[in-house]
């Protein structure tokens, strides 16, 4: 194979740029295979995170409306922390998934703070409203990863 | 043997390195700029709540703790989808590569 260069111009078109250029992809072609910075989509791990943001969702709109107490709502949170613990069970099996595994642990930390608040009081009112954004904005980070990697899924897969 | 023109090869990395970040940005940015714009809406809500006595002290400590946990998760979710569209990026260009050699060859050879 022959490569020449036929550009003249340009920072990027300069020989040696380009040179060093080819040579560092040639580097990523020798090892047979697309670059892994962050792990793989997963269906399984989207569509938990999905499915304990609709029944977190449903809670706090309850709890909104309602005003009731803790006491009665525990398992609520019990089972949000279990399958929390579920879907970062899975995640970590992942290699580069650090980003994906510091989201869960910064929803469970807020699950932990909700439980709190909820033992002062009723979610209602401004305390509700702010506390439930508060944990939108925690899921919508972690889908917000799910979704550049759904996207990445077809540019970076592997080659079989 | 085919010839590899240098010129038009990295002018076809470069775009389709661009094209990969651009669809990551376009979806970050908008995120992004809601999300900073909802956390900012929510310290505001804690201060007027503590000023109008309908939240507590104790709950606006909670509250602000869990906001600053909020926007630790935003700014994890912009690093994380940058290096989703780094690696993009990489691997972008490299299979416009792979395919400019193979074509250059005449086979399949990567």
């Amino acid at each position: 194979m022959a490569i020449y260069n036929t550009s003249s111009t340009g920072a990027l078109a300069k020989p040696g740029s380009i040179g060093r250029l080819v040579l560092l992809l040639f580097f990523f072609l020798g090892a047979g295979c697309a670059i892994t910075l962050v792990g793989p989509y997963d269906e399984v791990t989207d569509q938990a995170i999905t499915d304990l943001a609709n029944r977190t969702e449903l809670f706090l709109v309850r709890m909104q409306a309602t005003g009731a107490p803790y006491q009665g709502n525990e398992s609520f949170y019990t089972d949000a922390k279990a399958r929390l613990a579920t879907i970062r069970l899975r995640a970590q099996l992942y290699a580069n998934n650090q980003g994906e595994l510091k989201e869960l642990d910064l929803l469970s930390a807020n699950f932990e703070k909700l439980a709190a608040l909820h033992r002062l009081g009723p979610l209602t009112g401004a305390v509700g409203k702010t506390a439930r954004q508060l944990i939108e904005t925690n899921f919508e980070s972690l889908l917000q990863i799910e979704l550049a990697k759904k996207r990445s899924s077809g540019v970076s897969a592997p080659k079989t | 043997m085919a010839k590899i023109d240098t010129t038009s090869l990295v002018q076809n990395m470069l775009a389709a390195v661009k094209q990969v970040l651009q669809l990551h940005w376009s979806d970050v940015r908008p995120f992004a700029e809601t999300e900073m714009q909802k956390l900012a809406a929510t310290a505001a809500q804690i201060e007027t709540g503590q000023a109008e006595g309908t939240i507590t002290q104790a709950q606006a400590q909670i509250l602000l703790s869990m906001q600053a946990n909020a926007s630790q998760a935003v700014l994890t979710a912009v690093e994380t989808v940058g290096m989703i569209a780094a690696q993009d990026a990489i691997n972008a260009a490299i299979q416009v590569l792979t395919t400019a050699i193979n074509k250059a060859i005449g086979f399949a050879f990567l």
